[in-house]
């Protein structure tokens, strides 16, 4: 029986070659890599420092409001509102890590979901007891909403809901930050597979969903793509304090230095010891060259980002079409390069 | 086909299939997979013919996994074997019907599987409908029943293997060249993961196992040697891959190729002494039946020869004809609704699918029909007048650049789908080498 099979095997193969030959050639490499040190390198030099930076900076905003508190000058007021913008500059370097410690305290929602429903937070300064996780509450909390209040006449001001939020935010950002330094960290640089749970599976999706956050939330919606190109100018980051593109910038830096680890190893020379290539240059030059391009189309824009939208919405198509051609290459090549599994479902097996 | 033979592996592979199949079950209920892969998603895709497949909402769909599992039970232990049978058969294929982007090779072979089985005398021994006198008790059955299965799991394998014969996976080791790498974690082998020969290895060596495993078992002198090569290949490739309860039941699967005689051996001494004498014959109708059954498995999975263009690219045919783990690929879609100004809303997909719909539909064109039709209706509840649905579509494929995958001017909410070749599918240009 195997005898009399052979030929249809041989014309089989013959007749499928035949059938679709002449693709590009590949030419995947042998090299090992260190994967354990790439996530060592991504947790101790991008990581980590973003958090303990992000807890120093809520702990002198803390300060800053004890002083404020202490002496309510307009010097102090001001250095309260600068130190919130260093607050949320912090953060940017920390969220796209909703992974880990972050991700089971959903900690993007926690403390910063915008555009800020400043009807609520009036409601809010009138009530004395309230619970800011409440469903009701859910745009009406966090740094936006602290951007929001210090973005007005420090005499109206309600220090009460200052101090909720800023409780609000301190303890999970603390709680984040103290797991990856003492158990997560470790966990995290030796999970060196591919699988969904793994640490490169985990990273891989989360800096997709903040890219894909900073496209559609940041750009695409103020922009009027979700309400038929009618701009919602006020939908912005930071709309009050004027510093949308500040963290619009830091944001997408830090997804671009998740990407390259900073100085040392990180995904890009992961999928260069892969020999991945996109044509005719290597794919995390591809990467790097769209995060530069993306980073330029910011920095053309001058003026804040809701400002941009109504004097110049060109600049700020021209910012989405650079972040959308950035998503293609970080959701499909990249992933598919690196074998990581998107999703928990089972795959077919042979 | 008429000759008699034991019923002994028919037995074994009666109870192995109920047993594995409620531990899928429950494997499947204890990941909450019930919840987020049937009862979270607003919207489900559907086979094409198959639209008609209601959603059940949380309750019925419960009770059909509870049908499923109550069924497999009933199957292993041989009760209401021919009820157990039609229940597993309708309830298995419904659930798989009801989405279409969870769809797997297995789940189709087991849908299969349990159709041929609702017609096997498999309860005849070693079973409660024995015991409890419902049927007589068969020492032996027409071969054509145990043939039939073991006909199933040899295409499986043949055409799994026949599949594998493209310049991809023989000449690029591809997509295996982009999933080994990412095992250089394991123990033991681990470090030969990253070398470009090892892929090439497990390419071929996989194309030939799949390609003589059925004859090698149907040998009765490499039949030992070949279920070696079984029960290692697939616990190998459990290790290496998400596929869930696959390996275990093609490992429990093929012990139907081996003797009666080997199989009356494992099994347990039945308590009835007394045989019915009666030969069972095969009814005419049920041959026929058997041969549409054969003649359409053959065939069917061949239909991609028919349309244009790569099938790894246009996925058309692709379904239903054992291509297992042949395409490594990912998509990026974004799809745009347009009103009759031509105004636009972009779509955020992660508001109408979870990331496993949305990665599916990603890459296939029939789902993004079913997708444009849910976002047209969608949007005209909204208010949107006479909206267009577009869609740029990137996709990667086998180590590829991602490329456009669509044509991005297609209203795809105004296209019906069928069986016709989709010409809005942008063909993959080849650069031919030298």
């Amino acid at each position: 029986m195997v005898r009399r099979f052979g030929w249809l095997i041989v014309a089989l193969i013959a007749v499928q070659l035949e059938s679709c030959k002449g693709d590009e050639p590949q030419d995947p490499s042998g090299e090992d890599f260190d994967k354990q040190a790439m996530l060592e390198q991504l947790a101790d030099a991008v990581i980590l420092p973003a958090y303990n930076s992000l807890n120093a900076e809520i702990a002198a905003f803390t300060s800053d409001f004890e002083s404020y508190k202490s002496d309510p000058s307009l010097a102090n007021a001001n250095a309260l509102r600068a130190q919130l913008e260093a607050v949320s500059l912090a953060w940017q370097s920390c969220a796209p890590f909703e992974l880990g410690p972050a991700a089971d305290r959903s900690l993007k929602l926690t403390v910063n979901t915008f555009p800020t429903d400043t009807a609520r937070v009036q409601e809010l300064f009138s009530q004395t007891e309230y619970d800011l996780g409440n469903a009701q509450n859910t745009a009406a909390k966090g740094f936006p909403a602290l951007e929001y209040v210090l973005s007005r006449p420090d005499s109206t001001w309600d220090l009460d809901f200052i101090e909720a939020n800023l409780d609000w935010v301190e303890a999970p950002v603390e709680l984040v930050g103290s797991d990856w330094n003492s158990t997560y960290r470790d966990e995290f640089v030796t999970s060196t597979g591919s699988d969904v749970g793994s640490s490169l599976g985990l990273l891989v999706n989360a800096l997709n969903q903040d890219f894909e956050l900073v496209k559609n939330a940041k750009v695409g919606i103020p922009l009027g793509k979700k309400t038929l190109g009618v701009a919602q100018p006020e939908k912005v980051e930071a709309l009050y304090s004027g510093h949308s593109i500040s963290l619009l910038r830091a944001n997408l830096v830090t997804i671009r230095d998740a990407f390259t680890g900073g100085s040392g190893s990180g995904i890009d020379d992961y999928l260069d010891a892969l020999d991945a290539r996109r044509g005719d240059m290597l794919l995390s030059e591809a990467i790097e060259e769209g995060f530069a391009t993306c980073l330029e189309a910011v920095d053309a824009i001058q003026v804040p980002l809701n400002e941009a939208i109504e004097t110049n919405p060109s600049l700020v198509e021209d910012l989405h079409a650079k972040l959308q051609n950035q998503v293609v290459l970080l959701k499909t090549d990249m992933p598919s390069q690196l074998g990581v599994q998107i999703t928990y479902q089972d795959n077919d097996g042979d | 086909m008429h000759n008699q033979v034991t019923i002994a592996p028919l037995v074994t592979f009666r109870v192995l299939f109920g047993v594995i199949m409620f531990i899928s079950m429950l494997r499947f209920a204890m990941n909450g997979w019930i919840e987020k892969q049937y009862i979270d998603p607003a919207f489900h895709f559907k086979f094409f013919g198959f639209h008609w497949v209601p959603d059940p909402g949380p309750v019925m769909t419960y009770v059909l996994f509870i049908a499923v599992a109550m069924s497999a039970l009933g199957i292993a232990l041989g009760a209401f074997y021919r009820l157990s049978t039609i229940t597993f058969f309708l309830a298995f294929t419904f659930i798989e019907l009801i989405d279409a982007t969870y769809y797997l090779n297995h789940y189709y072979f087991v849908s299969l599987v349990a159709l041929v089985l609702i017609f096997l005398p498999a309860n005849r021994a070693y079973s409660l409908d024995l015991k409890s006198g419902m049927v007589s008790s068969l020492r032996r059955v027409p071969a054509a029943a145990i043939n039939v299965i073991k006909f199933q799991l040899g295409l499986v394998y043949f055409l799994a293997g026949v599949a594998k014969l493209n310049p991809d996976w023989l000449l690029e080791a591809m997509p295996l060249a982009l999933w080994l790498p990412a095992q250089s974690h394991l123990p033991l082998i681990g470090w030969l993961m990253p070398y470009e020969a090892t892929a090439y290895v497990f390419s071929w060596a996989g194309a030939i196992y799949d390609l003589a495993i059925p004859f090698l078992l149907f040998s009765s002198r490499w039949r030992p040697l070949a279920y070696l090569a079984v029960v290692a290949f697939h616990l190998m490739t459990w290790s290496f891959f998400q596929i869930g309860m696959f390996p275990f039941i093609m490992i429990g699967a093929t012990l139907i190729f081996f003797s009666g005689a080997a199989h009356e051996r494992w099994l347990p001494r039945s308590s009835s002494t007394t045989f019915s004498s009666k030969k069972l014959r095969i009814p005419r109708l049920a041959m026929l039946g058997l041969s549409l059954f054969i003649a359409f498995q053959v065939l069917f999975p061949f239909r991609y020869l028919l349309y244009p263009g790569e099938t790894f690219w246009t996925e058309q045919g692709y379904r239903f004809g054992w291509r297992v783990m042949l395409i490594e690929k990912a998509g990026y879609a974004q799809f745009r609704v347009a009103d009759s100004e031509g105004r636009e809303i972009w779509v955020d997909n992660s508001e109408f699918l979870t990331p496993v719909q949305e990665k599916m539909m990603s890459t296939q064109p029939d789902f993004m029909l079913q997708y444009a039709d849910h976002l047209k209706q969608h949007f005209e509840q909204q208010g949107i007048r006479d909206a267009k649905v577009h869609a740029d579509v990137h996709v990667t494929f086998n180590g590829r650049p991602s490329r456009p995958f669509i044509d991005p001017s297609t209203d795809l909410a105004e296209l019906e789908d069928g069986w016709s070749h989709k010409s809005w599918i942008l063909p993959l240009q080849k650069q031919t080498k030298g």
